[in-house]
């Protein structure tokens, strides 16, 4: 490899020497900022270049004297430059493509088709790019329903979206699992801080779609951007300084059909630049607020050998969720060759939960009882950063760039229930009740098996119909109804529901990158050879705090507090709960408190309760302390590529990028001191080094006029999550039962990504592409078991899981494969006559195969969190004054979660997993969605915009086994929203 | 000097102990969490069987209130049903231990100096008066100890240090992990982890039986070892009614226990109701546990059961007239639905042939007499047909295979 290297260098050294010709250099905008893609050519020859994401270009290596430089895009006019011959370097600045007259006229206003414009726009990046990559622009992405940029990117190929109740939150592409993916805001990683993911994958759900200028999805890699991105990459460019005077603001208002409630959101952007042409800046801020709320079920499985029933929870949850994002951009252009540049972005979303749980316990915990669960929880995301940076060109084709950039993700829980936004005792409040029963409900067998009764049963189970070993026993999946029996009242408090406790579970989790700094230096003299190269350096520093907070009812004061004492209220089911199953619970849901009743429920009880604060004595204390921890780490990257035009229809883009991480993570061990009855803690810290190398080709071969092959073999990585490495005591899950140890040992995981794509441009409108990819995927990280019970300290973990399964720990899986198919379609009728030629589609479908080898199953698996199917249709009809788009979104079940329970041997002592099959891992239901929006252009400056969303209603569908059996369904209903926007 | 304590059995004498007049009486107390009596007899647990091959026990203890360890804890705590302590749940609401205090209160009325500890891992348990979520008091413990959700083996490892102190006289030891792995996976003999778990606590109680014969005096010391589950268990759950959550098991051992299996039938259904009196006087049940603790304990001038201020429920196993039916012979030896309307199922480790039987009153005398229906060999259970007999307490003989087996049955039409 270093000599291939040393041969470029000699390579791009002679042309440099050879290349003393005349270069032209500029940027082309239109009037609302850059434009990438505009093809650039001189006349009566062959020589042709486009513009940059940034709307730059460099021609060089002309010969002729005096020459016409022609600039078109579709969508604009075509517009030339005469310049007089001379040799050397010219910059002509800034030129401006005014928008095309399509010749529609209406109350004598120009309409353009900004539909054809953005996706045009859009198709020109992707085509250009040395990588395989997909672009949506603002003006595309303002089209769609897409409140968020989550939503925004699955309407690329390969891309499919995690969900949270019904909106977009985690990327995936081509299915490979989100936390491989890389996302970036103008080139740089952001941190991450979620409330339940410990992955480096963002909340996407934080970042409102209007302040992105550009949205680029890579699949492929070039060695200039970050490289731990073995899924892909997105790039988030934040809107750029305008060039003329704009101003834009929306305001729209809707419904929330589940919450029957409203929505609404606004936006505005303001950008101007100073008569010297000298200053530009942009500004923009966009809020969304909107009532949502999801009818839930779910089921709980209690054993691993069986899928007995052990809990029905029903679920009514209602929130309001408040989005806001801002973002700032400024230009200082003292001249061609100097360029500064500030910009700053900020967003965040707070999230008001309401849940009102119902749980029948059949045999969770300690008995059988009815658990009645008024939670509320603000949940609390702010991101914010910006970058402070120099562009200078020495000379038009060399270009110096220096960045710095500062950015900072945190999520913790508002002010629920104490009013003081800084109370620490602030968290997921829960408030519950119970009440202890019979169920009547079960099925008794007897030691062979056979039905019997209650007194002389073997086994006692609940199950669901198809897994009932008798005929006839069971509740359908869509109708649980559970029956019981009060129990004789012993005392008075038997047939009413009490309080057994309240509790929060807090949550503080940050992280920051103080410092990231790049150097990127390009040189693009010749046509034929480019070189760039750069260093990165980037710190890191994040923590995540979790506990506990319990308020318990004072043993001084033995009555119980009775649930009905507190007024509860019928709860209201905003038209029905479940009935998307015909409201199987209708006039059976229990009542619930008013919201002031909970919030103030502790205060109001004074002395009744007593407050257990989080410390060694809480329940749970080690699952808590083995889910905090803190941890910094600083990365330093350097690479160097070269983009060689070999010829005018091959051209590749190769070079190498090195990454050295430097990570320390540091959480607390345990320790119990039984002489003196106390437990303490340990500080724990460990640490490593490691170095990713990442040798990178791209080429492109253009086949024919409009159509062009690409081919990439990259290498690409994924840095453990830090939770995944970290010492100290285990995470402790006692829903599933589980106790998993971080390994201070983990070694990233590394891809070969070998990808291949054909690409065809139709009429200039319409793109055609046909791709495959190969993944051979080593390391991937996983969970296994672990037979060792020392902590990473060798300080004795002295808790084992009941039944001899001892511990999960981090583990690398020896290697995965990962193998797929793409095909994208993009097309505008406009060869048809009449309004027909106003009517176009958009296609993409993508079909994934994986294997896994872990070592616990005999069977390779699929890949977790790998759908196999993944399509995208939309249609719409894009006429000058009106547009309507109509876009589907298409997802197979996928395998989520393996379950590896595992049994000791008495003979060996080793961990035999269970199950080899798939009977009892976890699934994602099939997802089809549907949205729609249009917008009208009634004057100039005003448009009137609708959408809805979820059309289809598809409930969100988590199942073990078979879709027949599932543990989580979730309905969001449909929104939709109507609005306003005004362009100046 | 002899024992006070005598058996009188329908099998058998008892072995009886020889006891120094001096040695300090203790008692150890160790409570498993939801272990289910057949999981225990299938699982390979040599140290409760060594326990129990020298001491006195029963698989035939009867629950009789509500199968949750709230109410149950407190039963075999306290001495006293759920009517008395009222506990019924698992918050704890209601509670009466200002009445019906736990037996360490109850025996420091007589002993001041007792030393009681307990080390627990649920923390309901834990004494209201440690801060730390518990909801018992007027418990009489010095030390509270919950290791939570730190695992068996802190139980094991606590007590050890506790062994160490001389003082030591009252010690409860409650292990839940293998209620915990019933919840899990199962209650069930099938369930794996479920035996594994119950295997693992065995060798809990193996160190920590170890700890106890370590001990400096343990030569000048008696111990009452009690081992007892709170409630069975079926499928993932428990609290409800059937025979595998009511039907519990313990065992008593030490120097001053005789060796001796003590059956009795089921004195009444779920939650006191129907409960036959003259049954629950002879039959071991949860309310015995404090009460057998308490005798011990104690001398004569403080009797737990005639102690009218403390009106307990239960009965002391170690008193003289308390009866045990058969010598531990080694056989397991079963039958079924018991009360049942006359039809019953005896289950034997082996069966040679046809059962001779005969049955007996409560007068002793006898009533019916034959050879039971056709046994199915390969199960090893034989079929009598009781029929026609009237509803009452009876006694049933069977011989087989040389060998002679007792039970009381109750017959209810």
């Amino acid at each position: 490899m270093k000599k291939t290297i040393l041969y470029l260098f000699i390579l791009i050294s002679a042309l440099n020497i050879s290349a003393q010709t005349t270069v032209i250099s500029g940027i082309v905008n239109d009037k609302v900022g850059p434009l990438p893609g505009v093809a650039v050519s001189v006349q009566n020859t062959t020589k042709g270049i486009t513009t940059n994401v940034e709307g730059r270009f460099q021609l060089s290596g002309l010969t002729i004297s005096d020459s016409l430089i022609q600039f078109s895009m579709i969508g604009y006019e075509i517009k030339t430059v005469s310049i007089k011959g001379r040799s050397g370097q010219l910059n002509l600045g800034v030129i401006i493509l005014e928008e095309k007259k399509n010749g529609y006229q209406l109350d004598g206003v120009d309409i353009v088709a900004e539909m054809a414009e953005g996706e045009a726009k859009a198709i020109d990046m992707t085509r250009l790019s040395p990588r395989q990559m997909n672009v949506i622009s603002a003006s595309t992405a303002m089209k769609l329903p897409d409140r968020n940029v989550a939503e925004a990117v699955q309407r690329i190929p390969g891309v499919v979206l995690e969900r949270d109740q019904g909106e977009g939150r985690f990327i995936s592409f081509r299915g490979t699992p989100s936390d491989w993916s890389s996302a970036t805001v103008n080139g740089d990683r952001l941190p991450a801080a979620d409330e339940e993911s410990r992955t480096r994958a963002i909340n996407f759900d934080i970042l409102p779609t209007n302040l992105v200028e550009y949205t680029a999805v890579s699949k492929t890699l070039t060695p200039d951007i970050e490289g731990d991105a073995i899924g892909g990459s997105a790039n988030f460019l934040t809107r750029f300084p305008v060039s003329e005077r704009t101003l834009q603001f929306s305001l729209g208002g809707g419904m929330n059909f589940q919450a029957q409630a409203p929505v609404g959101n606004g936006s505005f952007l303001y950008g101007d630049i100073s008569k010297s042409k000298k200053w530009s800046f942009v500004t923009g801020a966009s809020f969304y607020s909107r009532n949502w709320a999801t009818d839930n079920y779910q089921i709980f499985y209690g054993g691993n050998l069986n899928h007995a029933l052990t809990r029905l929870e029903l679920r009514d949850y209602k929130g309001v969720r408040n989005t806001l994002g801002s973002n700032f951009a400024v230009q200082f252009k003292p001249s061609e060759k100097w360029r500064f540049h500030v910009k700053a972005i900020q967003g965040g979303m707070d999230d008001n939960e309401w849940n009102r749980k119902i749980m029948y316990n059949w045999s969770t915990g300690v008995g059988q009882s009815i658990k009645l669960q008024n939670i509320h929880n603000i949940l609390s995301n702010r991101f914010y950063g910006g970058e402070a940076g120099i562009q200078f060109n020495p000379k038009t084709h060399k270009t110096l760039q220096f960045k710095i950039a500062s950015y900072q993700n945190e999520f913790r829980y508002g002010a629920v229930p104490f009013k003081g936004k800084k109370d620490a005792r602030n968290g997921y409040y829960v408030l519950e009740f119970e009440k202890a029963l019979q169920f009547t409900d079960f099925l008794y067998l007897d030691e062979n098996g056979q039905q019997t009764d209650e007194l002389n049963a073997y086994e006692r189970f609940k199950f669901l119909d198809i897994d009932s070993p008798v005929e006839g026993y069971g509740d359908p999946y869509t109708n649980i109804q559970p029956t019981y029996k009060n129990n004789v009242p012993v005392s008075p408090s038997d047939t009413m529901f009490i309080f057994t406790r309240a509790y929060t579970e807090t949550n503080q989790t940050r992280e920051r990158d103080p410092i990231v700094l790049q150097l990127d230096w390009s040189d693009k003299r010749a046509k034929m050879v480019n070189y760039k190269t750069g260093l990165k350096f980037r710190n890191k520093e994040g923590f995540r705090n979790v506990g506990l907070e319990v308020w318990e009812r004072n043993p001084a004061f033995p009555k119980p507090l009775i649930y009905n004492n507190y007024n509860p209220q019928t709860l209201d089911e905003n038209g029905g709960f479940l009935e998307e199953l015909g409201t199987p619970y209708s006039g059976k849901m229990f009542p619930f408190f008013d919201k002031d009743v909970v919030d103030n429920f502790i205060e109001d009880r004074g002395d009744t309760l007593v407050y257990r604060p989080f410390g060694v004595n809480t329940p749970y204390y080690n699952q808590f302390i083995g889910s905090s921890y803190a941890y910094t780490e600083n990365v330093l990257a350097g690479y160097f590529m070269t983009d060689v035009f070999l010829t005018p229809s091959f051209s590749f883009n190769v070079g190498i990028r090195s990454e050295l991480t430097q990570v320390e993570v540091r959480a607390d061990s345990v320790v119990e001191d039984l002489v003196n009855f106390t437990r303490y803690l340990v500080p724990t810290s460990s640490g490593r080094n490691y170095w990713a190398i990442l040798p990178m080709l791209n080429f492109k071969i253009k086949s024919g006029k409009n159509s062009q092959f690409r081919g990439a073999i990259t290498r690409s990585f994924r840095r453990p999550n830090f939770n995944e490495m970290k010492p100290g005591t285990a995470a402790i899950d006692y829903t599933n039962f589980d106790v998993v140890f971080g390994n201070t040992l983990l070694r990233p995981s590394f891809a070969w990504n070998a990808d291949v794509m054909f690409e065809k441009y139709i009429n200039q409108n319409g793109l055609i592409s046909l791709g495959g990819f190969y993944k051979y995927v080593t390391d991937h990280i996983y969970t296994a078991f672990e037979s060792s019970s020392a902590d990473n300290n060798g300080i004795s973990n002295e808790f084992q899981i009941p039944g001899g399964v001892i511990a999960k720990k981090y583990q690398n899986a020896p290697y995965a494969n990962i193998a797929g198919l793409e095909a994208n379609l993009s097309f505008k009728f406009n060869f048809l006559p009449g309004n027909w030629k106003h009517f176009g589609l958009t296609a993409n479908y993508s079909y994934t195969w994986s294997e896994l080898k872990i070592e616990s199953r005999d069977k390779l698996q699929a890949l977790p969190r790998q759908s196999p199917n993944v399509a995208n249709l939309a249609v719409f009809y894009d006429a000058p004054k009106f547009t309507i788009r109509f876009a589907g979104n298409y997802k197979d079940p996928f395998l989520y979660e393996l379950n590896l329970y595992a049994v000791e041997d008495p003979k060996t002592g080793k961990p035999i997993v269970v199950h080899q099959d798939n009977s009892y891992d976890m699934y994602v239901g099939r997802m089809f969605s549907l949205d729609a929006s249009a917008t009208w252009s009634f004057s100039k400056r005003f448009s009137l915009t609708a959408e809805a969303n979820n059309l289809t209603n598809t409930p969100y569908v988590v199942y073990r086994g078979r879709p027949e059996r599932p543990v989580k369904t979730e309905y969001y209903s449909i929104r939709a929203l109507i609005g306003l926007r005004f362009t100046l | 000097m002899k024992s006070p304590l005598f058996f009188l059995s329908l099998a058998a004498a008892l072995f009886s102990a020889q006891l120094e007049a001096q040695n300090e009486k203790k008692v150890m107390f160790i409570g498993i969490d939801g272990l289910r009596y057949d999981a225990l007899v299938e699982a390979n647990t040599p140290i409760i069987d060594s326990l129990k091959n020298v001491g006195l026990y029963t698989n035939d203890s009867w629950h009789l209130g509500i199968t949750m360890s709230g109410p149950s804890w407190s039963s075999m705590l306290t001495g006293v049903w759920e009517n008395k302590h009222l506990v019924t749940n698992n918050s704890y609401t209601n509670a009466n231990y200002t009445n019906y205090p736990y037996f360490p209160k109850r025996a420091k009325e007589c002993r001041p100096d007792l030393k009681c500890v307990q080390i627990i891992t649920w923390n309901p348990m834990d004494d209201a008066s440690n801060g730390t979520g518990g909801y018992v008091y007027n418990s009489g413990w010095d030390y509270s100890l919950d290791v939570g959700t730190h695992g068996q083996g802190l139980v094991t490892s606590a007590a050890l240090t506790q062994m160490l102190d001389a003082e030591l006289d009252v010690l409860f030891l409650h292990y839940d992990e293998v209620d915990v792995a019933g919840h899990a996976n199962g209650f069930s003999p099938t369930v794996p982890t479920y035996m594994n778990a119950i295997e693992g606590v065995d060798q809990e109680i193996g160190q920590v039986m170890n700890g106890l014969r370590s001990r400096s005096n343990y030569a000048n010391e008696d111990w009452l070892i009690l081992l007892t589950t709170d409630h069975g268990g079926i499928g993932l759950g428990h609290g409800g009614n059937t025979n595998n959550e009511r039907h519990i098991w313990w065992i008593a051992s030490g120097p001053s226990v005789p060796n001796a299996e003590i059956t009795g039938p089921d004195p009444g259904s779920y939650q006191l109701t129907g409960v036959n009196p003259v049954t629950l006087d002879n039959t071991p049940v949860l309310t015995d546990i404090a009460v057998t603790a308490l005798d011990h304990l104690l001398d004569d001038n403080c009797n737990p059961e005639t102690n009218a201020t403390w009106n307990l429920d239960g009965k002391s196993w170690l008193d003289e007239g308390a009866y045990v039916e058969d010598k531990k012979d080694g056989f397991r030896f079963e039958v079924y639905p018991n009360p049942s309307q006359g039809k019953f199922t005896a289950v034997f480790e082996s069966v040679k042939q046809d059962a001779a039987y005969s049955v007996y009153d409560q007068a002793g005398k006898m009533v019916m007499m034959g050879r039971a229906s056709s046994p199915l060999m390969e199960n090893n259970r034989i079929f009598f047909d009781l029929t026609g007999l009237e509803k009452g307490l009876y006694t049933i003989q069977i011989q087989n295979d040389g060998k002679s087996f007792s039970r009381r049955l109750i017959i209810n039409q």
